[in-house]
C-alpha cells in the first residue's frame, strides 16, 4: 500500500496527530506531513484548530459570521504564514 | 514570469538569464536572496495583484552578465491556495511554458526534512522547467545524525537526477554558491525529457476527483521511492518510532468513543455549571447599574423634559431600555462562554470532540463531512448554511441545511439562561447543559429519520481531520477572541433589538380593527391583536399568554430579541422590571398561563426556541440556497415539531 492511502486510510479510520500517524504506520513524519498538507489542499482532509482557523470550511462559513468573523489572523492551523523566504 | 518594470537589466548591468527562488517558508530562502544579490535590489509587483516580490541583480564577477533573481513567496507546495502561493505556482508554470532558455528555478530545500523537500520538487519537476536544488540546514542535518551535506546531496542528485548544491545562505563567497550559480546556468540546455528523474505521473484533470487522487498517488509514490533511494544509497533507514507520548495516553482516552463522549458531555456541563454560577453576581451587578444609573436617569430627564408618561417614555424606557439592558446583562455570561469554549478550542481538545463526535455519527450512518457546518451552528446558524456550500453534493447540502437550523446557536442562550435562572436558580447550569443535549439528540434523530426516507441514496463517507497537538491557550489570543465575539454579539444583537423594538412599539400604537381599548396600552393594539390570536395555539404547550407570543413572533426576527421582547412585554403590562422583580413577574406571568406549573412551561418554551425557525436571516439563507419549496417545508415542519415537543414537555412536567 502506498504512503498516500495508507495515511489517508489512517485518517478516515482513526484519525490522529502526524507524529502519532507517522508512528503507527512507521513512515516519515515529513512524509505525512506532507501528504496530510496535500490531502487539505484538495479538499479532502481538514487540520483541526480553533474554530475559524482550522480548514477552507471553517473559514468560508466564519467569513459571513457576525460572531467570529473578525477572529484576527485566522489562518489554518499547520500552515505557516506565507511570507517570502 | 513577468513582473512590473522587470525584464530590463535587473538592478543594474546586462542580464543572462531569469531565476526564480521557490521553497517553503523559513527554509533560508530570502537569506540565500540577500546574499546573491547584496544590495543590488528593488520591489515589484506581480503581475495584476498586490503582492510584492524582491528582484535583484546576481552577478559572479563584477562586469560579467548577471541573472536577474526573483525571490518568490513562500510555499508549502504549488497547488495553492492562498493569493501568495498562486503568484509562486503561475510564475514557475509560466517559466516552464515559456521554455525561452535562458531562465531556471532554483528550488531551496530543508536536508531536516527531505520527504517535504521532495514533495515540492516533485511539483516543479513535473512543470518541466530547468531547475536545480540548493539543498539548506544541511549541518543541522549532519548534527542530528544524518549524513554529511556533500553525501546527501550526492544521493539526492542521484535520486532526482537535478544537481543538488548544499549551500550556508549566509555565506557570502562561499564556493557552493559558484557551484550553485554554475548549475543554474547549465539546466536551460538540458532537453525536457532530462531535466528530471521523474516519470510520468497520472494526470490531473480539474473537476475530476478521481483523477486528482490518481496524480496525487502517482506524486507521492515518486516522493516515497526517492526518499527510500536516497536512504538506501546513505544506508540511513528511516528512525524508529518514539515510544508512546503523555499526548498519546490522553488521546488512547479521549478518541475512544465509549470514554470520549462521556468526557465531553462532563466538560461542556462543567462548562455552563461553571459559567452560569460565575456570571450570577456580575449579572447582578449589571443590572443594578443600568437600574440605578441609566433607567432613573433617563426617566428624570423626560420627566423635566414634560415627557414624563407619555408614549415617549414608554417606547424609551419601557421599549427600547427594558430589552437592551435585559440582553447586556447577559455579557457576563457570553463573555465567560467564549473564553471556556476559546480554551478548549486551543488546547486541542475541540478537534478530538468533533473526531469522537463524527465516529458516533457515522456509526449512525450520517455523513462525517456534515459534521464541520453542524459544529458551526453551535455559534451561528447563518455561517453553518454557508458552510455546507463546501460539501460535494446537492443531497448533501440539502440535508446538512436542513439540519442546521436545530443546532442551537449562541443567541437562543439567551434564553436559556434567562429561564433557567429564574425558574430553576439552583440548576441553571443543569439545564442550559440539557438543552445543549436536546439540540444534539434532535439533529441525530432529524438526520437518521431523513437517512431513512428522503435521503436513502445518500452514501456516508469519512470526515478526515488533522487533529492538532495538545498546548495550552495563548491568552492574548484566547482574550482578542472572546473580545472580538463579545463585542460582536453586543453590536449585531444591538442593532437588531433596536429596530425590533421600535417595531414592536409601532405595532402598539396601531389600533387593531374592531378591537376596544383597555387599562394596558398593548390592549386594542394590533401587537395585542396579533399576540393574543396566537396564544390560545400555545395553550397545550402551557405558554399561551401574550408575553409569550409576542416574544415567539419576534424570535423570527433574531433569536436575541426574545429576550428583550419578554422584558418590553412584561414592563408594558405594567410590572416593575428592576433587578429581581423582572425575574419575579416572568415567574408570574408562565405561571398564569400555566395553570401553576411555570417550571414547566418555560422549559416547554425553552424547547419551542430550540426547535422552530432560528431566524429571517437564516430562512433567507436557505432559500436562497435550497429554493422556496424545501425552505417552505422546513419552515412548516420546524413550527409543527416545536409545537409538539414543547407540548409534550409541559404535558410531561404537568403531570410529573
Amino acid at each position: 500500500m502506498s504512503g498516500w492511502t495508507a495515511v489517508l486510510g489512517e485518517l478516515a479510520a482513526a484519525g490522529g496527530t502526524v507524529p502519532q500517524i507517522a508512528a503507527r504506520l512507521a513512515i516519515p513524519e515529513p512524509l505525512v506531513a506532507a501528504i496530510v498538507a496535500h490531502a487539505a489542499r484538495m479538499g479532502l482532509v481538514q487540520v483541526g484548530g480553533a474554530c475559524g482557523t482550522s480548514c477552507g470550511t471553517a473559514q468560508t462559513a466564519c467569513a459571513g459570521c457576525p460572531v467570529s468573523a473578525a477572529v484576527p489572523g485566522a489562518r489554518p492551523r499547520g500552515v505557516a504564514p506565507v511570507t517570502p523566504g | 514570469m513577468s513582473c512590473h518594470g522587470s525584464g530590463g537589466d535587473g538592478a543594474a548591468g546586462t542580464v543572462a538569464a531569469r531565476v526564480l527562488l521557490v521553497g517553503e517558508p523559513n527554509v533560508g530562502k530570502s537569506t540565500l536572496f540577500n546574499t546573491l544579490t547584496g544590495a543590488r535590489q528593488r520591489i515589484v509587483n506581480a503581475p495584476g495583484t498586490t503582492v510584492e516580490l524582491t528582484s535583484g541583480l546576481w552577478r559572479d564577477t563584477a562586469g560579467a552578465p548577471g541573472r536577474d533573481l526573483v525571490d518568490l513567496p513562500g510555499t508549502h507546495s504549488l497547488l495553492a491556495r492562498s493569493l501568495d502561493e498562486r503568484v509562486t505556482a503561475d510564475a514557475v508554470r509560466a517559466m516552464a511554458e515559456a521554455d525561452s532558455g535562458d531562465g531556471a528555478v532554483v528550488v531551496v530545500a530543508d536536508a531536516t526534512l527531505l520527504e517535504r523537500s521532495l514533495y515540492l520538487v516533485a511539483q516543479v519537476a513535473e512543470t518541466g522547467v530547468p531547475f536545480v536544488v540548493a539543498l539548506t540546514m544541511v549541518d543541522r542535518a549532519a548534527r542530528d545524525g544524518g549524513a554529511a551535506p556533500r553525501d546527501l546531496a550526492a544521493a539526492l542528485t542521484g535520486a532526482i537526477g537535478v544537481p543538488v548544491i548544499p549551500v550556508d545562505p549566509r555565506r557570502r563567497g562561499d564556493e557552493a554558491l559558484r557551484d550553485l550559480a554554475a548549475a543554474v546556468d547549465a539546466a536551460p540546455a538540458l532537453h525536457p525529457t532530462r531535466r528530471a528523474a521523474l516519470p510520468p505521473l497520472a494526470p490531473a484533470t480539474e473537476g475530476d476527483p478521481a483523477a486528482d487522487l490518481a496524480h496525487a498517488e502517482s506524486l507521492f509514490a515518486w516522493v516515497e521511492a526517492a526518499s527510500g533511494n536516497v536512504r538506501a544509497a546513505l544506508d540511513a533507514p528511516h528512525a524508529a518510532p518514539p515510544g508512546r507520548s503523555p499526548s498519546d495516553r490522553l488521546d488512547a482516552v479521549l478518541l475512544n468513543p465509549w470514554a470520549g463522549i462521556p468526557v465531553f458531555l462532563a466538560v461542556v456541563f462543567a462548562l455552563f455549571e461553571l459559567t452560569t454560577r460565575f456570571a450570577a453576581p456580575l449579572q447582578d451587578a449589571i443590572e443594578t447599574i443600568a437600574d440605578r444609573v441609566v433607567v432613573s436617569g433617563l426617566t428624570s430627564a423626560l420627566s423635566a423634559a414634560g415627557l414624563g408618561g407619555t408614549r415617549v417614555e414608554g417606547l424609551l424606557v419601557d421599549g427600547l431600555l427594558a430589552g437592551v439592558v435585559t440582553v447586556l446583562t447577559f455579557l457576563p455570561v457570553m463573555g465567560l462562554m467564549f473564553l471556556a469554549l476559546g480554551a478548549l478550542e486551543g488546547s486541542g481538545y475541540m478537534a478530538r470532540a468533533a473526531l469522537v463526535a463524527d465516529r458516533a455519527m457515522r456509526g449512525l450512518g450520517l455523513d462525517g463531512r456534515a459534521l464541520l457546518p453542524l459544529i458551526v451552528g453551535f455559534g451561528c446558524n447563518l455561517p453553518a448554511l454557508a458552510a455546507t456550500r463546501t460539501l460535494p453534493h446537492a443531497r448533501q447540502r440539502l440535508l446538512t441545511g436542513l439540519l442546521v437550523p436545530l443546532t442551537s446557536c449562541s443567541a437562543r442562550l439567551t434564553v436559556y439562561v434567562l429561564l433557567a435562572t429564574t425558574f430553576f436558580p439552583d440548576r441553571a447550569g443543569l439545564v442550559i447543559f440539557a438543552m445543549y443535549v436536546a439540540s444534539v439528540t434532535l439533529v441525530l434523530a432529524a438526520g437518521l429519520a431523513l437517512r431513512r426516507t428522503w435521503f436513502r441514496d445518500l452514501r456516508s463517507e469519512p470526515f478526515m481531520l488533522v487533529l492538532p497537538p495538545y498546548q495550552w491557550p495563548h491568552p492574548r489570543t484566547l482574550w482578542m477572541s472572546a473580545w472580538v465575539r463579545v463585542r460582536a454579539f453586543v453590536v449585531g444583537a444591538g442593532t437588531v433589538i433596536v429596530a425590533t423594538m421600535l417595531a414592536m412599539w409601532v405595532l402598539t400604537a396601531i389600533p387593531a380593527p374592531g378591537a376596544a381599548d383597555g387599562a394596558n396600552p398593548v390592549d386594542g393594539s394590533l401587537y395585542g391583536a396579533l399576540a393574543d390570536g396566537i396564544s390560545p395555539v400555545l395553550d397545550p404547550a402551557g405558554f399561551g399568554t401574550r408575553t409569550a407570543s409576542a416574544a415567539l413572533i419576534s424570535g423570527f426576527v433574531a433569536k436575541e430579541v426574545v429576550v428583550g421582547s419578554l422584558a418590553q412585554s412584561t414592563a408594558m403590562d405594567g410590572a416593575d422590571v428592576s433587578p429581581g422583580e423582572f425575574h419575579a413577574a416572568l415567574r408570574r406571568t408562565f405561571d398564569a398561563g400555566s395553570g401553576g406549573h411555570g417550571g414547566a412551561a418555560a422549559l416547554a418554551f425553552m424547547v419551542f426556541v430550540l426547535a422552530y425557525t432560528p431566524c429571517v436571516a437564516a430562512l433567507a439563507e436557505q432559500r436562497r440556497m435550497f429554493g422556496w419549496r424545501p425552505t417552505a417545508t422546513a419552515l412548516v415542519a420546524q413550527l409543527a415539531l416545536a409545537w409538539l415537543l414543547a407540548v409534550a414537555v409541559f404535558q410531561a412536567g404537568v403531570a410529573l
